[in-house]
């Protein structure tokens, strides 16, 4: 189990709130790649340490997030039911803090080798160069 | 043995001064170098190693290969990066895909084929098919075209998709014309299927100038590359004749390197951006520019893509990205379509981050009012990457003089020069096709059986025309037949900049067989000593 005490740009309940909003933004059911998003959330605010302007931006965002949860449902946003976290993040999908997140997140975790191994894309075996052309690269198994 | 590697001193004028290393520059630095002509070539990139530098990470070569310097992208279209470029030796020789294809007759003749479309400056082409044809043939066996020169590229399983489809709807996949070794050819390798063309070729195996065109021109002797040195101004003399060009070092350290002519070819970005800045008193709006041509009627294609999930595996990462084509929609047929000119559609996949990012972009990397995905669409978007069949739509844009280069008022880049302004506003003509290809696309892959199909809007363009146009009238395009500025004789355009109109094929065969042209006219001109 990672710890938020890893972070550096973010405070611990912060990087909590972080971690569950882009668990629902990749909200897969593998508990391997549950826990690949902490890497991803790390990543993140590995970036943010040298960003301050985006660092105080998301900071803020993640507080509001956290506290509308406290306010609304009595618990942080990392602890309410994943449902209901949805539907919190489903009213703020258009504003820019959470698509700039969304597409942190995705081109972050999605570019893992472990998650491609999950997705059964066998990418990194790429590196000999000898490629798939003895490998099923034109036979399609339907046929 | 090498041979030592030329310098030509700055202060001594080199016969050519190129700026730029990708298909356009590549393709004359090659041609001339080979005929004994002394060049220096500018590159603004690095010089990268295949083997050692290209790495399967969509990301990591992302940040390796592309023109990151700030371009400002206005207009509705496209948000974050306007147009992705590349900045190395090699320029998007490195990145593209390959797909070879040359012009169709009429493409040309677009103004006398399309007739005159409202809020369009449609133009001929000052040459047609029959005087660009020995030169596609040349630039067909430089690149090693399969399909012209080698067999044609095997079907891959995004192929047999599509094909399954075209079946089932009366239409044609057939394998494209590629530049990339189905066999070994030329010294390189032949393809092994990797499936990663966009991230640069590491079996070399697909066509780049990074390792065709320029080492054979080193191997004369005759080159003088430098790297990571950017073109930042080019001077004229009172005779209107190029006299030099000043660039930066990697080190910020400015130099000029006298030369008897200048080939351009940093592609239809950053020409015009370097003639706009060229400003002197015989040319206050920019280097041969006296017809205010030069920056107008930038043009990117019709494109988008779709994307469509299938109950079984289909892999479509493995093999050739862009093998095979459907161009039953390449012709011009405005009376059933109700849009002038054509379109291809082409196999694409992409790794599975760029997937899950331009599928479905969000605001950042496409028009501002997308939305990404995320949360259960996207996972079930991505558990199901494996089942994905792609394809690529490209078709003729209209050249609209609105739509354009322009440079910013005050934005500076690191080295003081002003930062270019890229304008686009889709043409109606342009939505119209990109709705129908759309469709078509839809048909073809749930007639291949397909449980969902995503309408992919475009990604940042990677096919960047027009902005100096070619032309017989002097008063309304900026260069001749053979690239040559029509106001100073010894200045030239080799990329696709110069083009008049943008037809429906992948461009860098056309901008290949011109830049051949270029170098056998520029040649003739220099043994009949009128440069």
């Amino acid at each position: 189990m990672e710890s938020t005490e890893t972070f550096q740009a973010l405070l611990p309940e912060e990087a909590q709130t972080l971690v569950a909003v882009m668990k629902r933004i990749v909200p897969h059911n593998d508990a391997t790649l549950q826990e690949l998003v902490w890497k991803t959330a790390m990543a993140y605010d590995a970036q943010l340490v040298a960003h301050v302007s985006t660092r105080q931006e998301v900071r803020k965002n993640l507080r509001e997030l956290d506290m509308q949860a406290r306010q609304t449902h009595a618990k942080p946003f990392a602890e309410i039911p994943p449902d209901t976290q949805d539907a919190m993040l489903k009213t703020i999908e258009d504003t820019s803090f959470f698509q700039s997140l969304v597409n942190a997140t995705i081109s972050d975790f999605y570019n893992r080798y472990a998650v491609w191994t999950a997705l059964g894309y066998p990418g990194l075996a790429q590196r000999d160069g000898a490629g798939y052309l003895h490998k099923g690269y034109d036979h399609l198994s339907w046929d | 043995m090498a041979r030592p590697m030329l310098r030509v001193p700055l202060n001594e004028p080199a016969d050519v001064v190129v700026i730029g290393t990708g298909a356009g520059g590549g393709n004359v630095i090659r041609e001339l170098c080979l005929k004994g002509v002394k060049v220096v070539a500018l590159e603004a990139g690095p010089r990268l190693d295949p083997d050692r530098d290209f790495e399967e990470d969509e990301w990591v070569m992302f940040h390796k290969l592309s023109w990151l310097d700030p371009v400002i992208g206005e207009g509705p279209d496209m948000t974050g990066l306007p147009a992705w470029i590349c900045q190395a030796v090699g320029g998007t020789t490195t990145h593209w895909a390959g797909a070879a294809l040359r012009f169709q007759p009429h493409e040309f003749q677009a103004r006398s084929t399309y007739g005159e479309i409202p809020g369009a400056d449609l133009d001929d082409w000052p040459l047609d098919l029959d005087s660009l044809a020995p030169f596609y043939e040349e630039a067909e066996r430089a690149l090693g075209v399969a399909g012209r020169v080698l067999p044609l590229p095997p079907g891959n399983t995004n192929f047999l998709v599509m094909q399954r489809g075209a079946e089932k709807t009366g239409w044609h996949a057939k394998p494209g014309f590629m530049a990339i070794n189905t066999e070994e050819y030329d010294g390189r390798a032949a393809c092994t299927q990797r499936g990663y063309c966009f991230q640069g070729c590491r079996n070399q195996a697909k066509w780049s100038s990074l390792y065709e065109a320029i080492p054979k021109a080193e191997a004369t002797g005759l080159l003088d590359l430098r790297p990571n040195c950017q073109a930042l101004h080019i001077n004229v003399d009172s005779q209107n004749r190029v006299t030099s060009v000043v660039y930066a070092r990697a080190d910020g350290q400015w130099e000029e390197q006298k030369a008897r002519a200048v080939v351009i070819a940093g592609n239809a970005i950053q020409t015009p951006r370097l003639l706009l800045q060229s400003v002197s008193g015989k040319y206050p709006h920019g280097l041969a520019n006296g017809s205010g041509m030069v920056g107008r009627y930038y043009m990117r294609h019709v494109t988008a893509s779709s994307y469509a999930l299938f109950p079984r595996p289909v892999h479509a990462y493995k093999g050739m990205t862009m093998m095979g084509l459907v161009d039953d929609f390449a012709n011009n047929d405005p009376e059933v379509r109700h849009f002038v000119g054509g379109f291809h559609l082409e196999t694409i996949m992409l790794g599975p981050s760029f997937a899950s990012v331009f599928i479905e972009p969000g605001p950042g990397t496409s028009t501002p009012n997308r939305r990404a995905l995320w949360g259960k669409p996207l996972v079930e978007l991505m558990e199901n990457y494996t089942r994905l069949a792609g394809l690529w739509i490209v078709g003729e844009d209209m050249p609209q003089a609105g739509n354009r280069v322009t440079l910013h008022p005050y934005q500076k880049d690191q080295y003081g020069m002003p930062v270019p302004v890229v304008t686009y506003h889709d043409h109606p003509n342009d939505r119209a096709m990109r709705e129908y290809a759309w469709s078509r696309a839809r048909e073809l892959y749930l007639a291949a059986g397909a449980t969902k199909v995503y309408d992919t809007p475009p990604y940042p363009a990677t096919h960047n025309l027009g902005t100096c146009r070619m032309g017989h009238d002097p008063s309304a395009s900026v260069v001749n037949e053979f690239g040559q500025a029509h106001e100073v004789k010894n200045l030239f355009i080799a990329d696709g900049s110069i083009f008049t109109t943008s037809a429906a094929e992948n461009p860098t065969l056309t901008i290949s067989a011109l830049a051949i042209r270029q170098a056998h006219y520029l040649v003739d001109l220099m043994m009949r000593e009128e440069l």
